[in-house]
C-alpha cells in the first residue's frame, strides 16, 4: 500500500463525491428544512442547524454506498435528531383563542395571518413526538405504517399520537368538520 | 379521548385496552374534515420558507474538512494494525498469524436496519460493518474465525478492545471465548438509556388512578364583555399536577386563554426498554384563567387540563383531567 498514492486517490474521489453531495444538497434541502422548522417550532436557526447537522453525517455513508435514497435517509436522521435529543420548550406562551362570531369555526381569508400563527403556536404546543408524527403524516404524507417506522414506534402508537394530537389542534384552531 | 373505533384484522392495540383495532382505520374518520385542512395549512405554513444561502456554505465547508480527515484515516489504520499486531505477537507465542479488522468508515454504518434507530448517529450495527482487513507483513491470515466473532453485535466505539480480543480468541481452539469479555455483551436493560433496549415502556404498567378537575365561576352576575376569573383546582391521588398546560373553550363567541407554560419543561431523558415505575405520589394545584363572554345566554364552558410535560416517559401517574361548567350571562347593559 502506497499511502501516497491511495491519499490521492482519496482525493479525487472526495472531491468528485463531495460535488455530486452538494448537488444533492440543492434537491433535497429545501423540503428537509421546511420538515425541519415544522418538527422545530419555526427556529429557523434550529432548522438550519439540523439540517447541516444531518447533512454532513450523511455524507460517509453515501460516499460508501450504503444510502439508497438520500431523501428518506435524512428525513429519518432529522426526525431521530428531533425526537431523540430531549424535548425542550423554550417558550412561555399564553395563548389567546378567539371564538369565531358567526360560532361555525369557518377559516376567514382575511384571518389568514392569524390562522398561521395560531397554526404555528398549536404545532408548538404539541409534545414533540405528537408533533412529529403529525408533520410526517400531513406534512410530509407517509403512511402510519412508514410514520412508525420512522418514529421507532408501533402504527398503533401513530394512530393514537395523531388522533391526539388533532383534538389538541381542533380545540385551537376552532376548525369544525 | 381518542375514542377509536373497533374492528378485527387480529391485531392487538397497543394501549392494552383488549380491543382489537383495525389497521386500516384512517384517523380521518373520526376527525372528519381537520386532516385535509390540516394538510394544506401545514403547506402553506412553511410554502415561502428557503434555507439561507450560509447553510449551503457552511454544508460545502463542513464536507471539506472531512475530505481533509479522511487522507488520515489509511494511515492511522495502518499504525493502529501495527500496534495491535505487536501486542498480539507477544500474546501469542508461536502463533503468530493476524487477521485484524480496522475501521476505516470513520462514520457509523448505517444500513436499512440501523436507520429506524439513527443513521447518522448510530453506533450499533446490526450488520457486519465495512471493514478493511489488514494484513501485518509476512503473516498469514487466520481470518474467517476471527472476523466472525468480533464483527457481529459490536459496537462502534467498541471495536478497537474486540480486535484486541482476537488474538486471544487464537489460542484455543473456539473462538467465542473472548466474546463475553467484551463490553457489548453485558447489556442490562432495566431503567436503561441504552437504545439497543429498544423502546421505552413502564413495566409493571402502572395502575394510574384519575385525577379530578374542578372549574368555579364568581359569584355574582355575569355580563357580556367582561373579564371573569375562573378558578381551576385539580388534585390527583397518586401523580403531580402542575396546571401549567391547559385549554379553555367556549361553545359560543367569547374570548379564552389556554396555557402551556414552560416553567415546568425540561429536556426528557432518553430512556429506552423496561423502566420501573416511579413512587406514586398525591399532588394538587390551583390557579385562574381569565375568560369573556360575548354574548348573553347560557355557556358552557369546558376545561382540559394536559397530563404531559412534553415528556412521556417520565411519570405515569400524572394524569388528564377535564372538567364542565355552565354559566349564565347576561348583557352589560343588564
Amino acid at each position: 500500500m502506497d499511502p501516497g498514492s491511495e491519499d490521492m486517490v482519496d482525493t479525487v474521489i472526495d472531491v468528485a463525491g463531495w460535488e455530486r453531495y452538494l448537488a444533492a444538497y440543492d434537491v433535497h434541502a429545501p423540503r428537509l428544512y421546511r420538515i425541519a422548522l415544522l418538527l422545530l417550532r419555526g427556529d429557523r436557526h434550529d432548522a438550519e442547524d439540523a439540517v447541516q447537522e444531518v447533512f454532513l453525517a450523511g455524507f460517509d455513508p453515501w460516499m460508501a454506498g450504503r444510502v439508497d435514497d438520500l431523501g428518506p435517509y435524512l428525513r429519518r436522521a432529522l426526525t431521530n435528531r428531533v425526537t431523540s435529543r430531549g424535548r425542550h420548550l423554550t417558550v412561555v406562551d399564553r395563548f389567546v383563542k378567539r371564538q369565531r362570531a358567526d360560532g361555525r369555526g369557518a377559516l376567514d381569508v382575511d384571518d389568514e395571518a392569524t390562522d398561521h400563527v395560531a397554526l404555528q403556536r398549536a404545532l408548538d404546543h404539541l409534545p414533540t413526538r405528537q408533533r412529529a408524527a403529525v408533520v410526517l403524516r400531513y406534512y410530509e404524507g407517509l403512511s402510519i405504517a412508514e410514520t412508525a417506522s420512522l418514529l421507532g414506534v408501533t402504527a398503533g402508537t401513530v394512530k393514537s399520537q395523531v388522533s391526539d394530537a388533532l383534538h389538541r389542534l381542533r380545540d385551537v384552531l376552532e376548525v369544525h368538520a | 379521548m381518542s375514542g377509536h373505533r373497533g374492528g378485527d384484522d387480529g391485531t392487538i392495540d397497543e394501549r392494552n385496552d383488549g380491543m382489537d383495532h383495525d389497521d386500516n382505520i384512517d384517523e380521518h374518520d373520526e376527525t372528519g374534515a381537520l386532516p385535509a385542512e390540516l394538510t394544506t395549512a401545514l403547506h402553506d405554513l412553511v410554502a415561502d420558507e428557503r434555507p439561507s444561502p450560509d447553510l449551503r456554505d457552511r454544508v460545502a465547508a463542513g464536507l471539506g474538512q472531512r475530505t481533509n480527515q479522511r487522507r488520515w484515516v489509511p494511515v492511522a489504520a495502518a499504525v493502529l494494525v501495527a500496534i495491535v499486531a505487536a501486542g498480539a505477537a507477544f500474546g501469542l507465542g508461536a502463533d503468530d498469524t493476524d487477521s485484524v479488522d480496522v475501521a476505516t468508515d470513520p462514520a457509523p454504518a448505517a444500513t436499512t436496519d440501523d436507520a429506524d434507530r439513527d443513521p447518522a448517529q448510530s453506533t450499533t450495527t446490526t450488520d457486519a460493518p465495512t471493514t478493511t482487513e489488514v494484513r501485518v507483513a509476512g503473516d498469514s491470515v487466520e481470518a474467517p474465525t476471527t472476523k466472525a466473532t468480533t464483527a457481529p453485535a459490536t459496537t462502534a466505539p467498541t471495536r478497537a478492545s474486540a480486535t484486541t480480543a482476537a488474538p486471544t480468541a487464537q489460542a484455543p481452539a473456539v473462538a467465542p471465548q473472548p466474546a463475553p469479555t467484551t463490553t457489548t455483551t453485558s447489556l442490562v436493560c432495566r431503567n436503561s438509556t441504552n437504545p439497543d433496549c429498544g423502546p421505552f415502556r413502564w413495566d409493571p404498567p402502572p395502575d394510574d388512578q384519575a385525577a379530578s378537575l374542578t372549574v368555579t365561576a364568581p359569584a355574582g352576575p355575569i355580563r357580556t364583555d367582561e373579564q371573569v376569573e375562573l378558578t381551576l383546582s385539580m388534585s390527583d391521588p397518586d401523580g403531580p399536577v402542575t396546571l401549567d398546560c391547559y385549554t379553555v373553550n367556549l361553545d359560543r363567541p367569547g374570548l379564552s386563554l389556554g396555557a402551556c407554560s414552560s416553567t415546568a419543561r425540561s429536556e426528557c431523558p432518553e430512556r429506552y426498554g423496561p423502566w420501573t415505575p416511579p413512587q406514586k405520589n398525591p399532588g394538587q394545584a390551583e390557579t385562574t384563567t381569565i375568560v369573556e363572554f360575548y354574548e348573553p345566554g347560557t355557556y358552557v364552558v369546558d376545561v382540559a387540563v394536559d397530563a404531559a410535560d412534553g415528556c412521556d416517559n417520565v411519570n405515569p401517574y400524572r394524569s388528564p383531567a377535564t372538567a364542565r361548567i355552565t354559566v349564565e350571562v347576561v348583557a352589560s347593559d343588564a
